[in-house]
């Protein structure tokens, strides 16, 4: 099974979430600064790498993990991506796309700007690592409902947010 | 192998172009909307889904995908998709067509955003007969091809 994290840059909040879901993040307590700075890809990826699907890693089940940034086009990056899945005929449950966004927070978005955008990621670094952290049992939770999604082998819709 | 056209909804420019590279309209059509069923048919949360418009003389499975603004990461995406499906390298194509979508194509998209309809089934019409003359000159190029990914 392929799962793949998707938001808007593809380099804080979907790359938090597979953190968590491959156990190189914390789940019972908040990351150091240290720690998501060291998360690989976390707050690496610029405009160019938008589009890009990164692997990540393998999780205990043998699941791939990936992330990708879709700018704004969550909806039609979900369409098409089911749809493709449809026109290959590949078993539904094969994929899961999983929407990081909604738990993307104000800072996140100005640090992000800022360190990815604008280039400044001494000043984006930090706002981005406060922004992760204050929205952190958030994420936590929807990889709890990513992990249980797939421990139950459900299938259908294979879309979480 | 699989042709995929792109445009921002995929039932304007990408159709057509596919439409004509499938023989399913002719590249003299003046009123190729009459004759392309799913031509200007979208429904906003769609937008994204392929859409399928037929076989090209190969036997290719043509379709279209609409991406809005997102062409060049949603052909990124795609493409990286399909790898990952574990589909061989060369059994797909992707064809760029929002460089020669219209303006008056554009201008009817957001009409109908605003449902104004008669006004978007208008300027979505004028956009098509600009597009067909593009399409139809190109088709016959033997490097015909707008961006492909």
């Amino acid at each position: 099974m392929k799962i793949i994290y998707h938001c808007y840059g593809g380099a804080h909040s979907s790359v938090t979430a597979s953190a968590i879901h491959l156990g190189w993040l914390p789940t019972d307590r908040l990351p150091g600064k240290e720690e998501l700075k060291k998360t690989p890809y976390f707050d690496r990826p610029i405009d160019g790498d938008h589009g890009n699907i990164r692997f990540m890693g393998k999780d205990e089940f043998g699941n791939d993990i990936h992330v990708v940034g879709r700018r704004n086009a969550a909806r039609v990056f979900e369409n098409m991506s089911t749809g493709l899945v449809e026109i290959y005929k590949l078993p539904a449950e094969e994929f899961v796309f999983v929407d990081v966004m909604p738990y993307v927070n104000w800072k996140m978005v100005l640090g992000g700007f800022t360190s990815r955008r604008l280039g400044w990621a001494w000043f984006g670094r930090p706002v981005i690592i406060a922004g992760v952290r204050y929205s952190y049992w958030s994420i936590v939770s929807l990889v709890q409902q990513v992990r249980v999604f797939i421990a139950s082998g459900q299938r259908g819709g294979s879309k979480l947010e | 192998m699989k042709i995929f056209y792109l445009c921002r909804t995929g039932h304007h420019t990408s159709l057509l172009a596919a439409a004509l590279y499938a023989g399913v309209i002719d590249e003299n059509e003046t009123r190729p909307w009459s004759r392309l069923s799913g031509f200007d048919s979208i429904n906003i949360t769609d937008v994204g889904t392929p859409y399928y418009v037929g076989l090209d003389e190969e036997n290719r499975e043509v379709y279209t995908i609409g991406v809005w603004n997102e062409n060049l990461i949603m052909s990124k995406a795609a493409n990286e998709l399909i790898s990952l499906m574990g589909v061989p390298r060369g059994r797909w194509k992707i064809v760029d067509t929002t460089s020669i979508t219209s303006r008056w194509t554009c201008l009817g998209q957001i009409m109908k955003t605003w449902h104004f309809d008669f006004w978007a089934k208008l300027f979505c019409q004028v956009g098509a007969r600009k597009e067909m003359k593009i399409l139809s000159s190109d088709i016959n190029r033997p490097d015909y091809n707008y961006v492909l990914h």
